[in-house]
């Protein structure tokens, strides 16, 4: 038996449509061995609840129409106030440039804008995952 | 342990951290499958089984809406395929489940079936005694039904729903597939197209000549599951198949026999794994393996030579 712990990654985007980055990255993560869980488009709440019956290590999230500086401090804020410390955000798509001071000011160190190669998303999950929990 | 106190009051993170335990096989299973043991078979479990693109999840979404709307709880376990290749999986059933994502009287869990060894059968398995334990009343487990380890799990419920398609072909290649013999309830879905009627047709001329037990016969039930038509009567054949096999006791002897071959199979396991870890731990294993690899002696002469090994055989067995 032992312990036979896959990284596990939720995908979910903010809006439905300009999913190609969503499914190329999904399949960049499958093809590296990781369980992906496709979310489609889910607002905060409903990625909370679908990151906790998963049990994901990583949330991927794509912004693409949306606000990522009210949107990704709303998941982080919803995370909290269920006590989970162990789900790391990934944040992916198109965030303007000002604002990703923001999201690292709120924890957010994954953050991967148009021109990523999948390998740095995979590298990253990788080195982040815990194996431990 | 800790994690299990937490379920029994309610937690869906212990729950699904317990999911992940049993899922990852990890050495706590047989403590927290002892600990949940009592306060099981109170749920009742359903399996939606077919060919990919049926319509599956959809009409999991679909059944779940009438069962809420009925009052009761639903646990689902959705499963699809590991990668082979690179062991990785895309778990996209629950995309289509999006209504009852802020339900609490819902609770979603996609799992990949991961490696060999039936590991995923005895995982799921262990995932529906503990949703049923947590206190769901209605248990659905969705596979893509052409696969053992898929078969095998499905074959762990109390209703089997078979979905086809009119595009999966004729019903001959559903007799192929395996899937003529375990059903209880067929679904044609996406009715409204082509060749719906027609399949439907077929499969009843079938299930006329080869009716498998004498208290039940096999509907075809027609539905769009995009559509909602077809649900409602779909649910209350689920009822009606629930209801047969109480009143004709078939219920408890379809879970005796289901008892039966999980201790079979966790015996079986537990001596494979047993056996396995032995023969890799004699040296002789991995020069076995590079005569192999070289040409210099074949498989079945290589398994010959360490069956004939007298301490190897002591050990596994005592």
């Amino acid at each position: 038996m032992g312990n036979n712990k896959k990284i596990r990654v939720l995908v979910v985007s903010d809006s439905p449509g300009h999913a190609t980055g969503y499914y190329v990255v999904g399949k960049g993560l499958r093809e590296a061995g990781i369980e992906v869980i496709l979310g489609g488009f889910q607002i905060p709440p409903q990625i909370v609840e679908s990151a906790v019956q998963e049990d994901v290590d990583f949330i991927g999230y794509r912004i693409m129409d949306g606000a990522p500086e009210i949107l990704v401090p709303r998941l982080v804020e919803l995370l909290k106030e269920r006590s989970i410390r162990d789900i790391q955000i990934i944040v992916g798509g198109i965030i303007p440039p000002p604002i990703v001071p923001t999201l690292k000011g709120i924890g957010i160190e994954g953050i991967f804008t148009p021109g990523t190669k999948i390998s740095d998303i995979v590298d990253y999950v990788r080195s982040h995952f815990d194996a431990g929990t | 342990m800790e994690l299990i106190d937490k379920m029994f009051s309610g937690d869906q993170i212990a729950l699904a951290r317990l999911i992940t335990i049993l899922e990852n096989q990890s050495q706590s299973v047989p403590e927290i499958m002892k600990a949940i043991y009592p306060h099981i078979g109170n749920a009742y479990l359903l399996g939606i089984t077919g060919p990919p693109g049926g319509g599956k999840s959809t009409l999991v979404d679909e059944l779940t809406s009438i069962i809420r709307r009925k009052g009761l709880t639903v646990g689902i376990v959705a499963v699809d395929p590991t990668s082979p290749f690179s062991g990785g999986a895309l778990l996209g059933d629950r995309v289509r489940m999006q209504k009852h994502y802020l339900d609490d009287g819902v609770f979603i869990r996609s799992m990949a079936t991961r490696g060999s060894f039936g590991g995923l059968t005895n995982a799921a398995k262990c995932v529906i005694r503990l949703l049923d334990a947590f206190g769901k009343d209605i248990i659905i487990v969705e596979t893509v039904g052409v696969g053992q380890t898929e078969l095998d799990i499905i074959k762990a419920v109390d209703t089997v729903l078979v979905v086809l398609v009119p595009e999966a072909g004729d019903t001959i290649q559903t007799m192929k597939a395996g899937l003529m013999e375990i059903a209880d309830i067929f679904v044609v879905n996406k009715a409204d197209r082509e060749g719906a009627k027609q399949m439907a047709g077929e499969l009843r001329t079938m299930l006329n000549d080869s009716q498998k037990q004498t208290y039940w016969q096999v509907p075809v039930m027609e539905t769009q599951a995009n559509n909602g038509i077809g649900i409602d009567e779909l649910y209350a054949e689920i009822e009606h198949h629930r209801d047969v096999l109480l009143q004709t006791g078939n219920l408890s002897v379809r879970r005796r026999r289901q008892r039966e071959s999980e201790l079979a199979e966790i015996v079986e396991r537990r001596i494979k794994d047993k056996i396995v870890e032995r023969i890799r731990k004699e040296g002789k294993f991995s020069v076995l393996v590079k005569k192999i690899a070289d040409g210099e002696i074949d498989p079945y002469s290589a398994s010959n030579e360490i069956f004939s090994d007298k301490e190897v055989l002591r050990d596994c067995f005592l």
